[in-house]
């Protein structure tokens, strides 16, 4: 993508270089204190890293409960509170802030040739609001915990539920301001700080998906923030809006949480594709197959991800109209979404492949994401969505998605620039283990769900009747496994910080200017401006084949 | 005349010898590159914030739609003088916020903290006025929740078995954490505190508090009750909105002041020039889009009744 020519043919071993960003300086307050965006992204990592297995934690109580018909592990109580608390950890404290966070800050910068983001100091309090948020939600769960559903709806949310409904909506509020001010962060810094000759359509696809992400972020938080402020409100001081007692309309509630959480799951996913984007050119090495599609789809996502909310609604009393106008939206959803993957196995087509453990998880997020897609032309399907509208069906198609799709293709992109973010390569064979375990252990949870939903089990319920069990318990079988998948690269990781063999700049002769610096990266990036007079993803054929 | 330009001139990109400005930070090369930034950055704030006032705008809509008589009714309580006197304090204290940008722009630095002193002086007489206004509703219990009163004029209200607290005595409750009477049933946030028991208690919790809806919704309901008893549960709603509407305008404008004593506090100190006055400008946006809040705000809230009234 420069004009720096890249030495391919490297016979001497690689080794780290003297100076870089993880080096210089090594208290703690040099990481507290930082405003390197690098630094900023590893303590999201650590950070969601942990929330990730506090969310982990209560799936496992969710699928052991599951494991019997009966309720004997959990009473009701404990069983609602168990996958309330899943579903905000792991969406508000996870999935959001997941890729654009952690490989976001990381990578934004460094991929449009910046010394750092627009606004350095404003990123690193960003992190302390998120982190400040997600151990409300935390002290929360540890207090008591709360058992409305991720969603609060209400009035259970606002006037009958016993529990720490308040903290947690404090909580995901302060988090959500984190998630504006990241997306603002990236959208000033993706307009006005790329390198000279970095033109709009010769960014890298990441940054595409960066800006989609961080345009919902923007404008879509807010209205999460006044619903939750209201609710707030609502419960603590008794001022109607949303209960029907005070002639409020709950309905309402639902319209202005979805026109946030719908396009919210878009703030999820479009990052996830961006790294795909990245991963199947690298390890075809071969041009992507449409950039401008691409590139514009994720726009089109973002766009028509504000118009479709109420297809969570079809049953909650909208109107038949409305509902028509909202289910075709949403198949429209699906043209942008097809278009990305038809043109990621376009590009596979005739390409060098190489099974490297991200292309690994690359090929597991096509075939998954494409089921978790399609299943949600099932739900947006009026009739059909009448059927199973609050089954397992909705929770395997929502997982599909969300894990199939954007946990995968997070560790996809861990995996692809690791060696850039600490300069060390992790082991092969035990990235390829992890990623077949959690290929294996995912379809064996989640599948079972899309049968028991569309045989009829309603989601949120501790105990079930006895012919489900089957299927409940391969689930359960399958989420061990997944556990495992998920530990896994936790321990080779780590041991590759101080084990794995220096990477050098460029492990897997990518295009784009990260791979241009040294691994890691020096503090301010790069030696020099670096100047762009190419398009990217100039793989040519066998070129760059060492 | 653009005070800028000259800068973009002096800094080229990544020439370790040429000077940096004092106030440019490392990573942009030029000082334009960082002003073109800082402003871009303010603009998507405000967008931001556009979304999150969009929230209760279109709560009002639905509302309004909803209770179309009974929010005029409620919306004739306000004090229009009061409401179309903030206003006018309002506009004015945007002029003199240009005008303290304008004098930023000219490196004028007493002319500066002169109108920044009178934005501040304007935005505390809008405050001071709200401060009135919530009052007069507080003494008038048209607040929401539970004492909420809305009664012809001197008739008692029915829905509270004792007299009307006086507004220090509201006051002091409320300080206190007691947004509740003592004598009412556990109100959620109570029950809140009290938890750990984790049995079946959403039902008999509902059982609890049902009773004191069902006291309030009934008096809309007794026939031939006047338009006002009738209007009762969109009146409840219009105050809530009120409330909310205009109690996250008046925290904005709190902000506002803080910042505003920051920049003066900084214009003070000579921070300021004809190459760097990028907050000043900032601030003006923000201080701006608060105005244009209440430009909306003033109107629905305060002027619907006029039309209703008329037929």
């Amino acid at each position: 993508m420069s004009t720096v020519v890249r030495d391919v043919a490297h016979v001497e071993p690689e080794v780290m270089p003297e100076h870089h960003y993880l080096n210089d300086g090594h208290s703690l307050k040099s990481w507290l204190l930082t405003v390197d965006h690098k630094r900023i992204g590893v303590l999201y990592l650590l950070t969601i890293t942990f929330f990730f297995f506090i969310g982990g934690l209560m799936a496992t109580l969710v699928r052991l409960e599951l494991l019997t018909p009966a309720g004997d592990l959990l009473q009701s109580d404990a069983y609602n509170k168990a996958f309330t608390m899943h579903g905000v950890m792991m969406i508000f404290f996870f999935l959001v802030p997941s890729i654009p966070a952690t490989l976001g800050n990381f990578l934004v910068p460094l991929m449009i040739g910046a010394k750092d983001v627009a606004f350095p100091r404003l990123n690193l309090m960003t992190w302390y609001i998120f982190t400040t948020g997600a151990l409300c939600g935390l002290a929360a769960m540890i207090t008591g915990g709360v058992d409305t559903g991720w969603t609060f709806y209400t009035p259970f949310s606002t006037t009958f539920s016993n529990t720490k409904v308040m903290l947690t909506a404090i909580g995901i509020l302060i988090a959500g301001f984190a998630s504006i001010f990241t997306g603002l962060n990236f959208i000033v810094t993706i307009h006005k700080l790329r390198a000279p000759g970095l033109t709009w359509f010769r960014l890298p696809l990441f940054i595409w998906s960066q800006y989609a992400t961080s345009l919902i972020m923007v404008l879509g938080t807010p209205v999460l923030a006044i619903t939750l402020i209201l609710v707030a409100l609502e419960r603590g001081l008794h001022i109607g809006i949303f209960d029907p007692a005070l002639g409020g309309d709950p309905v309402l509630f639902q319209h202005m949480f979805w026109f946030y959480s719908h396009p919210a799951v878009y703030i999820m996913i479009l990052p996830g594709m961006g790294v795909i984007s990245e991963v199947i050119t690298a390890f075809s090495h071969k041009r992507i197959f449409g950039y401008k599609a691409v590139a514009l789809s994720s726009l089109a996502i973002a766009v028509f991800g504000f118009l479709v909310w109420a297809h969570h609604m079809f049953v909650a009393g909208i109107s038949v109209y409305s509902a028509l106008i909202f289910s075709l939206i949403s198949y429209l959803v699906a043209i942008p979404s097809a278009i990305k993957t038809f043109n990621w196995s376009a590009t596979l087509y005739k390409g060098s492949v190489r099974w490297s453990t991200p292309m690994l998880y690359a090929f597991a997020f096509l075939g998954l994401f494409t089921i978790g897609g399609l299943t949600g032309l099932f739900l947006a399907a009026l009739g059909l969505d009448v059927h199973v509208t609050d089954t397992y069906f909705v929770v395997a198609h929502f997982h599909y998605v969300m894990v199939g799709g954007m946990v995968l293709a997070y560790l996809c992109g861990l995996h692809y620039w690791w060696p850039k973010m600490t300069g060390r390569l992790y082991p092969e064979l035990p990235g390829k283990a992890a990623a077949i375990i959690i290929f294996v252990g995912f379809n064996l949870t989640f599948f079972p769900q899309f049968i028991l939903g569309y045989m009829g089990m309603p989601r949120r319920y501790h105990a079930y009747p006895p012919e489900f069990q089957v299927l409940n318990v391969l689930s359960t079988a399958g989420a061990s496994i997944l556990a495992i998948g998920f530990l896994l690269p936790m321990i080779y990781l780590a041991w590759s910080l101080k084990y794995g063999k220096p990477a050098g700049p460029n492990p897997w002769e990518a295009t784009g200017l990260e791979w241009e610096t040294s691994s890691p990266p020096p503090t301010h990036n790069f030696v020099g401006t670096p100047i762009v007079t190419t398009e990217p993803y100039h793989y040519g054929p066998k070129e760059g084949e060492v | 005349m653009d005070p800028r330009s000259e800068q973009q001139i002096a800094l080229e990109p990544h020439h370790a010898d040429a000077p940096h400005h004092p106030r440019q930070f490392h990573h942009f090369d030029t000082m334009e590159q960082q002003y073109q930034s800082s402003s871009l950055g303010m603009w998507v704030f405000l967008i931001q914030e556009i979304m999150f006032f969009g929230g209760l705008f279109v709560a009002y809509l639905v509302y309004r739609h909803k209770y179309y008589e009974a929010f005029g009714i409620a919306s004739a309580t306000l004090r229009i003088d009061l409401g179309a006197f903030n206003t006018a304090v309002l506009i004015g204290s945007s002029l003199t916020m240009a005008l303290a940008v304008n004098a930023a722009q000219r490196g004028l630095r007493k002319r500066l903290m002169t109108f920044i002193v009178l934005t501040m002086i304007l935005g505390s007489i809008f405050l001071g006025v709200k401060v009135v206004e919530y009052t007069e509703k507080f003494e008038k219990r048209e607040i929401p929740g539970k004492n909420f009163c809305f009664e012809p004029q001197g008739a008692a209200c029915t829905n509270v078995s004792h007299a009307p607290e006086s507004t220090p005595a509201i006051l002091q409750r409320y300080a206190t954490g007691h947004f509740f009477e003592a004598s009412h049933a556990a109100a959620p946030h109570e029950a809140e505190a009290t938890h750990g028991s984790g049995t079946t208690a959403e039902s008999t919790h509902a059982e609890s508090v049902e009773p004191q809806y069902r006291v309030r919704d009934a008096i809309g309901d007794v026939p031939g009750s006047s338009e006002r008893d009738r209007s009762k549960p969109g009146a409840e709603i219009y105050f809530s909105l009120y409330f909310a509407m205009t109690g996250m305008h008046a925290i904005h404008m709190i902000v506002g002041m803080g910042l505003m004593a920051w920049l003066l506090f900084h214009a003070y100190r000579g921070r300021y020039s004809q190459t760097y006055f990028t907050p000043i400008e900032n601030f003006g946006l923000y201080w701006h889009f608060v105005d244009i809040v209440w430009i909306y705000l003033f109107p629905l809230l305060y002027l619907i009744n006029r039309h209703i009234g008329a037929h």
